[in-house]
């Protein structure tokens, strides 16, 4: 299956580092295929910070693990992922391993998945420098390490480097780890819910250390989490996740003020906020996602939506620049636009997130049965779990890929 | 609020013993709740917020009695609990109700909701037949949940669908007072905001009173008429809600609140954040005087003289105004989150 790359508007290609085009990943499950990622395209240009958003089961991770190259073997991955130049998916895991580490550094959300416990601190970070160039010096193994943890935030740096990741808190391991994958100045990172696992006062520190590292390094940050605050602090530019299909993508502004699908709109009026006045009572959305197994035809999101009409059950809407004013576009470029993939984006226009909140109900009640069991998923994330949870050490072990592509 | 409050608790302590590796004698206590003191009306909803760690949970199972309080007194309904045996906390139990975090885990996953639900009633001997179904219908309705759906077990339902049915369950005895434990932060937001609402409307239909215990301070903003804020194991800070987020004082609060990301990008990235140094001190072994100070932004820029004051002399919970208590020796109101309409002082 070939695909039409998609280009940025307005973007030199070389500013382009990472573009995955029709991604798709699906699981064997003794249920069937379970398909948690299905045609899935985004850029991330260089600098930049994209935030992946969604609820638990969209496909926002299983999306980062196909792109690292780390999922199980029953996964089945089809599409396109370049890097810079070069196409990631069918690569050998030795080849992908030059590039993971060096190119790319990862961080996920519990750091010791990440970090060897019975390896010092300056063993771990000294081992991510070595792997990727072997005629290192010590001394200049040691001087890097100690201007790593001082990038991240780590007092005392040269003591700090004898100890031991029991010895350090929560937050600091996370940032050891943020160390470890900025360490060969890569050009992207991708950070699957980094802080989800911290409190709110550490997570703060931890964000601050990211952002020193991107900055240090000029890399692109691919930020994958489901904390809506977090993305308005970090990202640039955000794509939103529901059912393994982008439902919205475009500039933090235009999707936290002028969402256009409304399950985005939901999301964000289902927030309890702190920064208003008025206590606001809450827009839930009702019902559960869709059972990935047998999505239901159309619009996934059709079945909770309260603007859904009976065309929205025909056939399911693709990503679409957003109407301003007139007819909706084709989606050619993405990154520089706002695109929604929703029939009635249109209707949205004009309104701002509250505004267009109120097609949500206010109640309480949850009344409808979730579609399906989705313990099948479930697994599958467990796969995907178990496969980080055998990269433990310098190098995560990846997982088989069976391109078909 | 001039009716005698729902639950009182005084000077609350819990130590757990740590046992030396050979001999298992005890070598030192963790200090997880040290000498905390609040009231919570009738309808009212007291929110106790705080970081892991810092004795919130522990706080509720010790004022149900689940774990003995080494010192202390909690009195609920002018009852004293401390001290109770299991059999004097019985009746108490069918009043004062403990939901929990994960619906998972506190589902038995091979009854069936109705049975689950009516469990309570049974046990208390309260209902059956007829009369039973119809109040297990009834609950099933006041959650939220289709009544039809009485005969499924829990794995049918979302995890949002199984906290409704945890809460059924706390009700089925007409308790007046819930201690929610992290009621919604296993749930994803969509789900949380129905689940919220819900226990917005049953606190107002049924008149019951909730300790709200959970770490993420924007629901409990939502959902709590005051607040309570917890750090190794002491109550800090304690205000009305609206006050207590437009207008900290004490700096552990006012770190706290600048940490929480807000959604919205542009007031985000124009915010001050306070950062706070270093970890959490370990509970076994608390700083001397204030327990914040190893971490305080304000005890670094304090002159020597006023610093000691912080390492010597233990700070009490002093009232600013009424019902707005702190404990800092230099407490002063800072504004930490861009406020869009503030209600008026």
């Amino acid at each position: 299956m070939t695909m039409l790359p998609v280009l940025d508007a307005g973007v030199e290609r070389s500013q382009v580092i990472l573009t995955v085009s029709d991604l798709a990943v699906t699981f064997g499950t003794p249920e069937g295929p379970l398909r948690a990622v299905r045609g899935l395209s985004y850029t991330v240009r260089r600098r930049e910070s994209l935030a992946i958003v969604g609820e638990s089961g969209s496909g926002k991770s299983v999306t980062s693990m196909a792109v690292m190259g780390l999922l199980p073997r029953n996964a089945t991955v089809t599409g396109s992922v370049r890097f810079g130049e070069t196409e990631l998916l069918g690569m050998s895991d030795k080849a992908m391993s030059h590039i993971r580490g060096r190119r790319l550094g990862m961080i996920f959300q519990d750091p010791m998945t990440s970090l060897d416990p019975v390896y010092k601190i300056g063993a771990q970070l000294g081992e991510a420098l070595q792997a990727h160039d072997k005629n290192l010096s010590r001394q200049a193994i040691r001087a890097r390490c100690v201007e790593l943890l001082d990038i991240v935030g780590i007092p005392n740096a040269a003591q700090r480097l004898v100890a031991y990741p029991h010895e350090f808190s929560g937050g600091m391991r996370q940032r050891v780890v943020i160390a470890i994958a900025i360490a060969n100045n890569p050009d992207v990172i991708i950070a699957d819910e980094p802080t989800t696992a911290l409190d709110v006062t550490v997570q703060a520190v931890v964000l601050e250390a990211l952002q020193a590292a991107q900055e240090e390094t000029g890399a692109a940050l691919v930020l994958i989490t489901h904390d809506l605050g977090v993305v308005a602090r970090m990202a640039d530019r955000v794509l939103v996740m529901y059912a393994g299909r982008a439902v919205e993508v475009g500039s933090a502004e235009d999707v936290f003020y002028r969402p256009r699908m409304p399950y985005t709109v939901g999301l964000l009026n289902s927030l309890p906020r702190i920064e208003t006045g008025r206590r606001e009572r809450l827009t839930p959305i009702h019902g559960s996602p869709p059972s990935l197994l047998r999505l239901p035809s159309g619009c996934p999101f059709a079945p909770r939506c309260p603007m859904a009409i009976t065309e929205c059950t025909l056939s399911e809407p693709s990503l679409d620049q957003v109407q301003t004013h007139g007819a909706r576009l084709p989606a050619t470029y993405l990154s520089t636009t706002h695109l929604a993939a929703c029939i009635r984006s249109g209707e949205l226009v004009g309104r701002d997130r509250a505004a267009a909140g109120r097609v949500f109900a206010a109640d309480s009640a949850d009344k409808d049965l979730p579609a399906e069991s989705v313990s099948a998923l479930d697994d599958s994330v467990k796969n995907v779990e178990s496969a980080r949870g055998e990269g433990r050490g310098g190098q995560p072990q990846p997982g088989q890929q069976n391109d078909s592509a | 609020m001039t009716d005698e409050p729902v639950l009182k608790v005084r000077n609350l302590k819990k130590y757990f013993p740590i046992r030396g590796r050979v001999l298992k004698t005890v070598v030192g206590h963790v200090h997880a709740v040290d000498g905390i003191s609040f009231d919570v009306a009738k309808g009212e909803v007291l929110g106790l917020v705080g970081e892991s760690g810092c004795g919130k949970s522990t706080t509720g199972r010790t004022i149900l009695n689940l774990q003995q309080a080494t010192s202390g007194s909690v009195f609920f309904a002018g009852q004293e609990l401390v001290g109770l045996s299991r059999r004097q906390m019985r009746p108490i139990r069918r009043d004062i109700q403990l939901v929990f975090q994960d619906p998972h885990s506190s589902l038995d996953p091979r009854m069936r909701v109705d049975r689950l639900i009516a469990e309570p009633l049974e046990i208390y001997r309260l209902l059956d037949g007829q009369a039973l179904r119809k109040r297990v219908a009834e609950l099933m309705s006041m959650v939220g949940l289709n009544p039809e759906h009485a005969s499924r077990y829990p794995h049918e339902f979302s995890g949002g669908q199984r906290q409704r049915i945890g809460i059924a369950r706390s009700l089925a005895l007409n308790p007046r007072m819930l201690i929610l434990d992290e009621p919604v932060s296993a749930l994803d937001v969509s789900i949380q905001a129905g689940v919220i609402n819900m226990l917005d409307d049953l606190r107002t239909q049924l008149g019951l009173s909730y300790l709200f215990i959970a770490h993420d301070l924007s629901v409990v903003r939502h959902i709590s008429d005051r607040v309570a804020v917890m750090y190794l194991g002491k109550i800090v800070e304690q205000a009305d809600t609206a006050e207590l987020f437009a207008r900290p004082m004490h700096p552990y609060t006012q770190a706290l609140l600048s940490a929480i990301p807000i959604p919205d990008p542009q007031k985000e990235r124009q915010r001050q954040r306070i950062l706070l140094q270093g970890d959490l001190p370990n509970p076994a072994n608390p700083p001397s005087g204030c327990r914040f100070r190893t971490r305080c932004f304000k005890f670094e820029v304090l002159a020597a003289d006023e610093q000691s004051r912080c390492v010597n002399v233990e700070p009490e919970l002093i009232e600013h105004a009424p019902q707005r208590v702190t404990a800092c020796h230099y407490a002063e109101q800072l504004p930490t989150v861009p406020i869009d309409d503030l209600p008026p002082v």
